[in-house]
Protein backbone atom coordinates (compact mmCIF):
# COMPACT_ATOMS: atom_id res chain seq x y z
CA UNK A 1 0.00 0.00 0.00
CA UNK A 2 1.12 3.47 -1.13
CA UNK A 3 1.96 5.28 1.71
CA UNK A 4 2.80 9.16 2.29
CA UNK A 5 6.03 10.53 4.25
CA UNK A 6 5.94 14.05 4.84
CA UNK A 7 9.61 15.59 5.91
CA UNK A 8 9.73 18.67 7.45
CA UNK A 9 11.52 21.54 9.04
CA UNK A 10 10.42 24.10 11.50
CA UNK A 11 10.97 27.80 12.47
CA UNK A 12 9.49 30.59 13.97
CA UNK A 13 9.60 34.32 14.03
CA UNK A 14 7.83 37.98 15.29
CA UNK A 15 5.24 39.59 13.40
CA UNK A 16 7.18 42.50 12.76
CA UNK A 17 9.65 40.51 10.75
CA UNK A 18 6.53 39.53 8.74
CA UNK A 19 7.35 41.69 5.69
CA UNK A 20 10.90 41.19 5.51
CA UNK A 21 10.74 37.54 5.28
CA UNK A 22 7.92 37.68 2.44
CA UNK A 23 9.96 39.44 0.41
CA UNK A 24 12.99 37.50 0.93
CA UNK A 25 10.91 34.12 0.40
CA UNK A 26 9.43 35.91 -3.07
CA UNK A 27 12.95 36.57 -4.38
CA UNK A 28 14.35 32.47 -3.75
CA UNK A 29 11.16 30.83 -4.91
CA UNK A 30 10.61 33.17 -7.49
CA UNK A 31 6.93 33.53 -6.68
CA UNK A 32 4.44 35.89 -5.05
CA UNK A 33 3.15 34.07 -2.18
CA UNK A 34 -0.65 32.06 -2.20
CA UNK A 35 -2.71 33.11 0.71
CA UNK A 36 -3.85 30.38 2.82
CA UNK A 37 -6.79 30.23 5.28
CA UNK A 38 -8.37 27.45 6.14
CA UNK A 39 -10.77 26.08 9.74
CA UNK A 40 -9.31 22.97 11.11
CA UNK A 41 -11.77 20.65 13.61
CA UNK A 42 -10.00 18.09 15.47
CA UNK A 43 -12.00 14.86 16.03
CA UNK A 44 -10.87 12.49 18.89
CA UNK A 45 -11.83 9.14 19.44
CA UNK A 46 -14.48 8.94 22.94
CA UNK A 47 -13.59 6.08 23.67
CA UNK A 48 -12.97 4.56 27.19
CA UNK A 49 -11.89 0.59 27.96
CA UNK A 50 -14.21 -1.69 30.02
CA UNK A 51 -13.00 -3.70 31.87
CA UNK A 52 -9.50 -3.22 34.25
CA UNK A 53 -7.59 -6.21 33.19
CA UNK A 54 -4.30 -5.52 31.04
CA UNK A 55 -3.76 -8.92 30.27
CA UNK A 56 -5.73 -11.80 29.06
CA UNK A 57 -5.11 -14.91 30.22
CA UNK A 58 -4.14 -17.85 27.22
CA UNK A 59 -3.68 -21.20 28.21
CA UNK A 60 -2.49 -20.44 32.04
CA UNK A 61 -0.02 -17.89 30.70
CA UNK A 62 -0.92 -14.08 31.09
CA UNK A 63 -0.18 -12.00 28.00
CA UNK A 64 0.10 -8.58 27.99
CA UNK A 65 -1.99 -6.98 25.36
CA UNK A 66 -0.75 -3.85 23.59
CA UNK A 67 -2.12 -0.53 24.74
CA UNK A 68 -5.53 0.53 22.42
CA UNK A 69 -4.37 3.79 20.57
CA UNK A 70 -6.14 5.78 18.13
CA UNK A 71 -5.68 9.26 16.95
CA UNK A 72 -7.26 12.59 16.39
CA UNK A 73 -8.49 13.46 12.74
CA UNK A 74 -8.11 16.58 11.56
CA UNK A 75 -10.82 17.81 9.57
CA UNK A 76 -10.13 21.21 7.33
CA UNK A 77 -11.23 22.84 4.86
CA UNK A 78 -10.20 26.05 2.89
CA UNK A 79 -12.46 28.78 3.54
CA UNK A 80 -13.54 31.57 1.30
CA UNK A 81 -10.93 34.82 1.15
CA UNK A 82 -12.42 37.47 -0.14
CA UNK A 83 -16.08 38.72 -1.04
CA UNK A 84 -15.94 37.27 -4.71
CA UNK A 85 -15.15 33.87 -3.33
CA UNK A 86 -17.93 34.41 -0.39
CA UNK A 87 -20.35 35.08 -2.81
CA UNK A 88 -19.62 32.66 -5.54
CA UNK A 89 -18.68 30.01 -2.70
CA UNK A 90 -18.91 26.50 -4.21
CA UNK A 91 -19.37 23.28 -1.38
CA UNK A 92 -15.87 23.13 1.05
CA UNK A 93 -13.58 20.32 0.29
CA UNK A 94 -13.28 18.83 3.33
CA UNK A 95 -9.74 16.91 3.89
CA UNK A 96 -9.38 14.18 6.96
CA UNK A 97 -5.69 13.73 8.07
CA UNK A 98 -4.20 11.52 10.45
CA UNK A 99 -0.32 11.70 11.01
CA UNK A 100 1.61 9.58 13.21
CA UNK A 101 4.30 10.03 15.71
CA UNK A 102 7.77 11.55 13.85
CA UNK A 103 9.89 9.04 13.61
CA UNK A 104 12.83 8.69 15.68
CA UNK A 105 16.55 8.41 14.13
CA UNK A 106 19.13 10.44 13.04
CA UNK A 107 17.58 11.93 10.22
CA UNK A 108 18.97 15.91 9.14
CA UNK A 109 14.71 16.56 8.90
CA UNK A 110 11.48 15.41 10.60
CA UNK A 111 9.83 12.36 9.35
CA UNK A 112 6.33 10.95 9.73
CA UNK A 113 3.82 9.36 7.76
CA UNK A 114 0.21 11.00 7.23
CA UNK A 115 -2.84 9.33 5.85
CA UNK A 116 -5.17 11.75 4.57
CA UNK A 117 -8.49 11.53 2.16
CA UNK A 118 -10.83 13.39 1.09
CA UNK A 119 -15.05 13.57 1.68
CA UNK A 120 -16.77 13.18 -2.03
CA UNK A 121 -19.86 15.05 -1.44
CA UNK A 122 -22.59 13.20 -3.24
CA UNK A 123 -23.69 14.91 -6.70
CA UNK A 124 -27.11 13.60 -6.33
CA UNK A 125 -28.16 16.50 -3.71
CA UNK A 126 -28.01 20.16 -4.11
CA UNK A 127 -25.07 21.72 -4.86
CA UNK A 128 -25.44 24.80 -2.08
CA UNK A 129 -25.72 21.38 0.68
CA UNK A 130 -21.94 20.89 1.78
CA UNK A 131 -23.16 17.47 3.25
CA UNK A 132 -21.43 18.68 6.45
CA UNK A 133 -24.16 16.66 8.68
CA UNK A 134 -23.64 13.57 6.58
CA UNK A 135 -19.91 13.69 7.03
CA UNK A 136 -20.06 14.89 11.29
CA UNK A 137 -22.99 11.80 11.41
CA UNK A 138 -20.41 9.77 9.56
CA UNK A 139 -17.48 10.64 11.98
CA UNK A 140 -19.80 10.38 15.18
CA UNK A 141 -20.50 6.71 14.13
CA UNK A 142 -17.38 5.79 14.37
CA UNK A 143 -16.42 7.04 17.47
CA UNK A 144 -15.40 10.25 17.45
CA UNK A 145 -16.63 13.43 18.31
CA UNK A 146 -15.61 17.51 18.58
CA UNK A 147 -12.44 17.84 20.41
CA UNK A 148 -11.41 21.61 19.07
CA UNK A 149 -10.87 24.07 16.41
CA UNK A 150 -8.54 26.58 14.93
CA UNK A 151 -8.35 28.61 12.00
CA UNK A 152 -5.22 29.18 10.12
CA UNK A 153 -3.71 32.06 7.94
CA UNK A 154 -1.06 32.77 6.12
CA UNK A 155 0.97 32.32 2.93
CA UNK A 156 2.84 29.15 0.76
CA UNK A 157 5.83 28.99 -1.32
CA UNK A 158 6.89 26.49 -3.27
CA UNK A 159 10.96 25.95 -3.59
CA UNK A 160 12.66 24.49 -5.96
CA UNK A 161 9.33 22.28 -7.28
CA UNK A 162 8.77 20.25 -4.59
CA UNK A 163 9.55 21.73 -1.27
CA UNK A 164 6.51 23.42 0.03
CA UNK A 165 7.26 26.94 2.65
CA UNK A 166 4.19 27.75 4.62
CA UNK A 167 4.16 30.53 7.00
CA UNK A 168 0.90 30.74 9.24
CA UNK A 169 -0.42 31.97 12.16
CA UNK A 170 -3.22 30.27 14.17
CA UNK A 171 -6.32 31.23 16.13
CA UNK A 172 -7.35 28.96 18.61
CA UNK A 173 -11.20 29.18 18.96
CA UNK A 174 -13.02 28.84 21.87
CA UNK A 175 -15.36 26.37 23.28
CA UNK A 176 -18.93 26.73 22.49
CA UNK A 177 -21.20 28.25 25.33
CA UNK A 178 -23.77 26.58 26.15
CA UNK A 179 -26.47 28.62 24.69
CA UNK A 180 -24.75 28.00 21.10
CA UNK A 181 -25.13 24.39 21.30
CA UNK A 182 -28.20 23.45 19.14
CA UNK A 183 -31.08 21.51 21.58
CA UNK A 184 -31.63 17.57 21.35
CA UNK A 185 -28.06 17.26 19.34
CA UNK A 186 -26.35 13.79 19.53
CA UNK A 187 -22.45 15.33 19.39
CA UNK A 188 -22.91 15.68 15.65
CA UNK A 189 -24.36 18.90 15.95
CA UNK A 190 -22.29 20.57 17.93
CA UNK A 191 -19.45 20.45 15.30
CA UNK A 192 -21.65 21.27 12.53
CA UNK A 193 -22.56 24.72 14.62
CA UNK A 194 -18.52 25.09 15.18
CA UNK A 195 -18.00 24.42 10.87
CA UNK A 196 -20.64 27.12 10.09
CA UNK A 197 -20.21 29.54 13.28
CA UNK A 198 -16.35 30.70 12.99
CA UNK A 199 -15.97 33.90 11.75
CA UNK A 200 -11.94 34.44 10.30
CA UNK A 201 -12.18 38.19 10.03
CA UNK A 202 -12.85 38.65 13.78
CA UNK A 203 -10.30 35.92 15.01
CA UNK A 204 -7.79 36.84 17.63
CA UNK A 205 -4.44 35.39 16.14
CA UNK A 206 -1.70 34.07 17.72
CA UNK A 207 1.68 36.46 17.99
CA UNK A 208 3.41 34.12 16.73
CA UNK A 209 4.22 33.16 12.80
CA UNK A 210 5.27 29.48 12.31
CA UNK A 211 7.61 28.29 9.29
CA UNK A 212 6.93 24.85 7.82
CA UNK A 213 8.96 23.86 5.29
CA UNK A 214 8.22 20.02 4.17
CA UNK A 215 8.42 17.81 1.19
CA UNK A 216 5.72 15.03 1.00
CA UNK A 217 6.88 12.03 -0.81
CA UNK A 218 4.32 9.07 -1.62
CA UNK A 219 6.30 5.87 -1.27
CA UNK A 220 5.54 2.03 -2.14
CA UNK A 221 5.30 -1.17 -4.36
CA UNK A 222 2.62 0.42 -6.54
CA UNK A 223 4.55 4.09 -6.93
CA UNK A 224 6.43 5.27 -9.44
CA UNK A 225 10.22 5.82 -8.92
CA UNK A 226 12.90 4.38 -6.39
CA UNK A 227 11.70 5.08 -2.65
CA UNK A 228 15.34 5.85 -1.52
CA UNK A 229 16.13 8.42 -4.79
CA UNK A 230 12.77 10.12 -3.48
CA UNK A 231 13.97 10.17 0.21
CA UNK A 232 17.03 11.31 -0.65
CA UNK A 233 15.97 14.25 -3.15
CA UNK A 234 13.53 15.12 -0.60
CA UNK A 235 16.25 15.20 2.08
CA UNK A 236 18.74 17.28 -0.16
CA UNK A 237 15.75 20.06 -1.02
CA UNK A 238 14.99 20.45 2.47
CA UNK A 239 18.70 21.05 3.80
CA UNK A 240 19.67 23.38 0.45
CA UNK A 241 16.70 25.36 1.30
CA UNK A 242 17.45 25.69 5.01
CA UNK A 243 21.38 26.56 4.13
CA UNK A 244 19.76 29.43 1.43
CA UNK A 245 17.80 31.13 4.10
CA UNK A 246 20.48 30.56 7.12
CA UNK A 247 20.38 33.83 8.34
CA UNK A 248 16.67 34.76 7.76
CA UNK A 249 15.78 32.23 10.37
CA UNK A 250 16.68 28.59 11.64
CA UNK A 251 15.08 25.82 10.40
CA UNK A 252 15.10 22.93 13.43
CA UNK A 253 13.57 19.54 14.16
CA UNK A 254 11.17 19.59 16.98
CA UNK A 255 10.63 17.98 19.87
CA UNK A 256 8.58 14.77 18.24
CA UNK A 257 6.06 14.71 21.41
CA UNK A 258 5.19 18.11 20.90
CA UNK A 259 3.40 16.52 17.52
CA UNK A 260 2.59 13.47 19.05
CA UNK A 261 -1.43 12.99 17.71
CA UNK A 262 -1.99 9.77 19.40
CA UNK A 263 -4.69 9.78 22.37
CA UNK A 264 -4.26 6.81 24.88
CA UNK A 265 -7.34 4.62 25.37
CA UNK A 266 -7.96 3.62 29.03
CA UNK A 267 -8.89 -0.33 29.13
CA UNK B 1 -25.91 7.89 -14.03
CA UNK B 2 -27.89 5.29 -15.75
CA UNK B 3 -30.39 2.80 -13.48
CA UNK B 4 -28.85 -0.55 -12.26
CA UNK B 5 -30.15 -3.64 -10.64
CA UNK B 6 -28.32 -6.24 -8.86
CA UNK B 7 -28.72 -10.02 -9.63
CA UNK B 8 -26.92 -12.54 -6.84
CA UNK B 9 -26.71 -16.21 -7.91
CA UNK B 10 -26.35 -17.96 -4.70
CA UNK B 11 -28.47 -21.30 -4.68
CA UNK B 12 -26.65 -24.62 -3.61
CA UNK B 13 -25.04 -25.94 -6.87
CA UNK B 14 -23.86 -22.65 -8.04
CA UNK B 15 -19.99 -22.93 -8.61
CA UNK B 16 -17.10 -20.89 -9.95
CA UNK B 17 -17.62 -22.54 -13.22
CA UNK B 18 -21.29 -21.52 -13.54
CA UNK B 19 -20.20 -18.16 -15.07
CA UNK B 20 -19.38 -19.65 -18.19
CA UNK B 21 -22.47 -20.97 -19.00
CA UNK B 22 -23.57 -17.32 -17.71
CA UNK B 23 -21.58 -16.01 -19.84
CA UNK B 24 -22.16 -18.09 -22.43
CA UNK B 25 -25.55 -16.53 -22.72
CA UNK B 26 -24.38 -13.22 -22.62
CA UNK B 27 -22.42 -14.21 -25.69
CA UNK B 28 -25.67 -15.56 -27.97
CA UNK B 29 -26.83 -12.41 -27.41
CA UNK B 30 -23.47 -10.52 -29.50
CA UNK B 31 -22.58 -8.62 -26.95
CA UNK B 32 -19.86 -5.76 -27.19
CA UNK B 33 -16.55 -7.77 -24.64
CA UNK B 34 -15.91 -3.59 -22.82
CA UNK B 35 -13.04 -4.74 -20.54
CA UNK B 36 -12.74 -5.87 -16.68
CA UNK B 37 -14.41 -4.55 -13.86
CA UNK B 38 -14.15 -5.38 -10.17
CA UNK B 39 -15.70 -4.71 -6.55
CA UNK B 40 -13.97 -5.19 -3.04
CA UNK B 41 -15.61 -5.40 -0.08
CA UNK B 42 -14.96 -5.50 4.10
CA UNK B 43 -16.54 -5.37 6.76
CA UNK B 44 -15.41 -3.91 9.94
CA UNK B 45 -16.80 -4.60 13.46
CA UNK B 46 -16.68 -2.56 16.51
CA UNK B 47 -14.35 -3.96 18.95
CA UNK B 48 -16.05 -5.04 21.76
CA UNK B 49 -12.77 -4.29 23.78
CA UNK B 50 -13.73 -0.77 24.33
CA UNK B 51 -17.08 0.98 25.22
CA UNK B 52 -18.09 4.44 24.64
CA UNK B 53 -21.26 6.27 24.84
CA UNK B 54 -23.41 5.04 22.66
CA UNK B 55 -21.99 1.32 22.89
CA UNK B 56 -22.07 -0.98 25.76
CA UNK B 57 -20.62 1.46 28.24
CA UNK B 58 -23.61 3.19 28.16
CA UNK B 59 -25.97 0.62 27.84
CA UNK B 60 -26.43 0.68 31.64
CA UNK B 61 -27.17 4.03 31.37
CA UNK B 62 -29.65 3.57 28.70
CA UNK B 63 -30.87 0.93 31.04
CA UNK B 64 -31.74 3.43 33.55
CA UNK B 65 -34.00 4.96 31.72
CA UNK B 66 -36.00 1.78 29.49
CA UNK B 67 -35.58 -1.47 31.11
CA UNK B 68 -34.56 -3.54 28.42
CA UNK B 69 -31.07 -4.63 27.59
CA UNK B 70 -30.21 -4.77 24.02
CA UNK B 71 -26.44 -4.20 22.83
CA UNK B 72 -26.35 -4.84 18.99
CA UNK B 73 -22.79 -4.76 17.84
CA UNK B 74 -21.92 -2.17 15.42
CA UNK B 75 -20.57 -2.81 11.62
CA UNK B 76 -18.84 -0.67 8.84
CA UNK B 77 -18.87 -1.80 5.36
CA UNK B 78 -16.53 -0.52 3.30
CA UNK B 79 -17.03 -0.95 -0.94
CA UNK B 80 -14.91 -0.03 -3.93
CA UNK B 81 -16.66 -0.73 -7.48
CA UNK B 82 -14.12 -0.03 -10.23
CA UNK B 83 -17.07 1.93 -12.19
CA UNK B 84 -16.57 4.44 -9.22
CA UNK B 85 -12.92 4.82 -9.57
CA UNK B 86 -11.54 6.35 -6.85
CA UNK B 87 -14.50 6.42 -4.33
CA UNK B 88 -14.65 4.49 -1.54
CA UNK B 89 -17.82 3.62 0.04
CA UNK B 90 -18.50 3.54 3.80
CA UNK B 91 -21.57 2.55 4.92
CA UNK B 92 -21.73 2.54 9.14
CA UNK B 93 -24.46 1.90 11.81
CA UNK B 94 -25.44 4.54 14.04
CA UNK B 95 -24.85 4.49 17.24
CA UNK B 96 -27.62 4.60 19.44
CA UNK B 97 -28.61 7.97 20.62
CA UNK B 98 -29.58 9.36 24.25
CA UNK B 99 -32.71 11.05 23.21
CA UNK B 100 -33.63 8.04 21.06
CA UNK B 101 -32.80 4.94 23.82
CA UNK B 102 -35.21 7.55 26.31
CA UNK B 103 -37.55 7.77 23.83
CA UNK B 104 -37.90 4.37 23.25
CA UNK B 105 -37.29 4.50 19.54
CA UNK B 106 -35.00 1.72 18.18
CA UNK B 107 -33.04 3.63 15.47
CA UNK B 108 -31.09 1.14 12.74
CA UNK B 109 -30.27 4.30 10.47
CA UNK B 110 -27.08 4.23 8.85
CA UNK B 111 -24.43 6.52 7.17
CA UNK B 112 -23.01 6.47 4.19
CA UNK B 113 -19.94 8.77 3.31
CA UNK B 114 -17.83 8.64 0.40
CA UNK B 115 -14.46 9.56 0.90
CA UNK B 116 -11.36 9.17 -2.11
CA UNK B 117 -8.77 5.68 -1.89
CA UNK B 118 -6.72 7.23 1.20
CA UNK B 119 -9.66 6.15 3.68
CA UNK B 120 -8.96 2.49 2.69
CA UNK B 121 -5.41 3.16 4.88
CA UNK B 122 -7.40 5.12 7.81
CA UNK B 123 -9.66 2.45 8.07
CA UNK B 124 -7.94 -0.28 8.13
CA UNK B 125 -4.72 0.89 9.62
CA UNK B 126 -5.17 3.90 11.50
CA UNK B 127 -8.84 2.59 13.38
CA UNK B 128 -7.73 -0.77 13.84
CA UNK B 129 -7.96 -0.93 17.16
CA UNK B 130 -11.79 0.06 17.41
CA UNK B 131 -12.80 -1.47 14.03
CA UNK B 132 -11.46 -4.84 13.27
CA UNK B 133 -11.81 -6.20 9.80
CA UNK B 134 -14.05 -8.88 10.41
CA UNK B 135 -14.44 -10.38 6.70
CA UNK B 136 -13.27 -9.41 2.72
CA UNK B 137 -14.63 -10.06 -0.31
CA UNK B 138 -13.19 -9.47 -4.03
CA UNK B 139 -14.82 -10.15 -7.83
CA UNK B 140 -13.12 -9.55 -10.93
CA UNK B 141 -15.28 -10.21 -13.99
CA UNK B 142 -16.08 -9.26 -17.02
CA UNK B 143 -18.03 -6.02 -18.90
CA UNK B 144 -20.44 -6.65 -22.06
CA UNK B 145 -22.31 -4.05 -23.69
CA UNK B 146 -25.71 -5.90 -25.20
CA UNK B 147 -27.86 -3.42 -27.97
CA UNK B 148 -27.55 0.28 -26.92
CA UNK B 149 -29.99 0.34 -23.63
CA UNK B 150 -27.88 -2.42 -21.46
CA UNK B 151 -24.58 -2.88 -19.65
CA UNK B 152 -23.77 -6.73 -18.01
CA UNK B 153 -21.36 -7.02 -15.90
CA UNK B 154 -20.84 -10.68 -14.21
CA UNK B 155 -18.11 -11.86 -11.67
CA UNK B 156 -17.25 -14.45 -9.19
CA UNK B 157 -17.62 -13.24 -5.73
CA UNK B 158 -14.50 -14.83 -3.66
CA UNK B 159 -13.69 -14.72 0.59
CA UNK B 160 -10.05 -15.60 0.78
CA UNK B 161 -9.78 -17.18 -2.08
CA UNK B 162 -12.67 -19.60 -1.98
CA UNK B 163 -15.94 -18.84 -4.38
CA UNK B 164 -19.15 -18.11 -2.91
CA UNK B 165 -21.64 -17.18 -5.16
CA UNK B 166 -21.71 -14.86 -8.43
CA UNK B 167 -23.39 -11.58 -9.40
CA UNK B 168 -24.51 -10.01 -11.96
CA UNK B 169 -24.92 -6.33 -12.78
CA UNK B 170 -27.60 -5.33 -15.20
CA UNK B 171 -27.26 -1.10 -16.31
CA UNK B 172 -30.08 0.14 -18.26
CA UNK B 173 -28.71 3.11 -20.45
CA UNK B 174 -31.74 4.81 -21.37
CA UNK B 175 -33.08 5.82 -17.43
CA UNK B 176 -31.69 7.43 -14.33
CA UNK B 177 -35.56 7.00 -13.02
CA UNK B 178 -35.01 3.52 -10.43
CA UNK B 179 -38.76 2.84 -10.02
CA UNK B 180 -39.40 3.28 -13.26
CA UNK B 181 -37.43 0.79 -14.82
CA UNK B 182 -37.31 -2.02 -11.91
CA UNK B 183 -39.44 -3.58 -14.68
CA UNK B 184 -37.74 -3.62 -17.50
CA UNK B 185 -34.20 -4.67 -16.12
CA UNK B 186 -36.54 -7.61 -13.99
CA UNK B 187 -37.83 -8.92 -17.55
CA UNK B 188 -34.34 -8.14 -19.50
CA UNK B 189 -33.14 -10.92 -16.82
CA UNK B 190 -35.77 -13.03 -17.20
CA UNK B 191 -35.13 -13.01 -21.07
CA UNK B 192 -31.41 -14.03 -20.55
CA UNK B 193 -32.62 -17.23 -18.81
CA UNK B 194 -29.82 -16.49 -16.36
CA UNK B 195 -30.14 -18.95 -13.54
CA UNK B 196 -32.48 -18.51 -10.05
CA UNK B 197 -31.17 -15.50 -8.31
CA UNK B 198 -32.47 -12.59 -6.38
CA UNK B 199 -32.40 -9.07 -7.70
CA UNK B 200 -31.61 -6.38 -5.18
CA UNK B 201 -32.58 -2.32 -5.91
CA UNK B 202 -30.96 -1.23 -2.75
CA UNK B 203 -34.60 0.63 -1.36
CA UNK B 204 -34.92 -1.44 1.98
CA UNK B 205 -32.05 -0.13 3.55
CA UNK B 206 -32.74 2.64 6.05
CA UNK B 207 -29.64 5.56 5.18
CA UNK B 208 -29.37 9.07 6.98
CA UNK B 209 -30.04 11.68 4.32
CA UNK B 210 -29.42 15.15 3.98
CA UNK B 211 -32.54 17.01 3.87
CA UNK B 212 -31.99 18.25 0.45
CA UNK B 213 -31.78 14.96 -1.13
CA UNK B 214 -33.68 14.42 -3.79
CA UNK B 215 -33.61 10.18 -4.09
CA UNK B 216 -35.74 9.76 -7.30
CA UNK B 217 -33.03 10.37 -9.24
CA UNK B 218 -30.08 7.51 -9.23
CA UNK B 219 -26.29 7.80 -8.22
CA UNK B 220 -23.49 6.48 -7.04
CA UNK B 221 -24.62 6.45 -3.98
CA UNK B 222 -27.90 4.32 -5.27
CA UNK B 223 -25.83 2.21 -6.99
CA UNK B 224 -23.05 1.61 -4.01
CA UNK B 225 -26.41 0.61 -1.56
CA UNK B 226 -27.70 -2.20 -4.14
CA UNK B 227 -24.45 -3.72 -3.05
CA UNK B 228 -24.44 -3.23 0.49
CA UNK B 229 -28.43 -4.42 1.05
CA UNK B 230 -27.05 -7.68 -0.29
CA UNK B 231 -23.64 -7.77 1.53
CA UNK B 232 -25.52 -6.54 4.93
CA UNK B 233 -28.24 -8.98 4.68
CA UNK B 234 -26.43 -11.76 4.99
CA UNK B 235 -26.09 -13.65 8.30
CA UNK B 236 -22.15 -12.51 8.86
CA UNK B 237 -23.51 -8.68 9.33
Amino acid sequence: MASLQQFSLYAAFAPSKLQHILSILSAVTGMRPISLLQQHILFSPSISGHGSSTSVVTGGAAVSVAPLESSRIDVSRDLPQNLDEKENAKPPEWTLTIPTIPESGKRPVQVQAISKTKFRPSEEIDQNVDNISTLFRFLRALDYVYAYDYLERGYIFVYNGIATIKISQISPQLPLQLHEIPMGGDGDQVASTVARGRDPDNAKFVNTWVVHAYVEIVTGPETVGDDSEKVKIAIERLESLKAEIGGLFELEIPDRALLDPRVQMRR
Amino acid sequence: MPVTGLYVVQEPGTIASTISSINDKITRQFPKVLGKWSIEYKLFRENPEISTPGRQGSQAHIDQYQQQPQSKARFLSQLHLSTHDDDVFNLIDEPMSYSAARAGIKSDKKVLAVFDKGMDSIIGAKLQSMWLLRQSMRAEGHVFAIGDSFLVRTANVTQNGTFKFLIIEVEYLASDDLDASKEIIAGFITKCGFPQGRLFFGDSLDIYREPAEDPKKFGKIAHCLQYMEFFRMRPSG
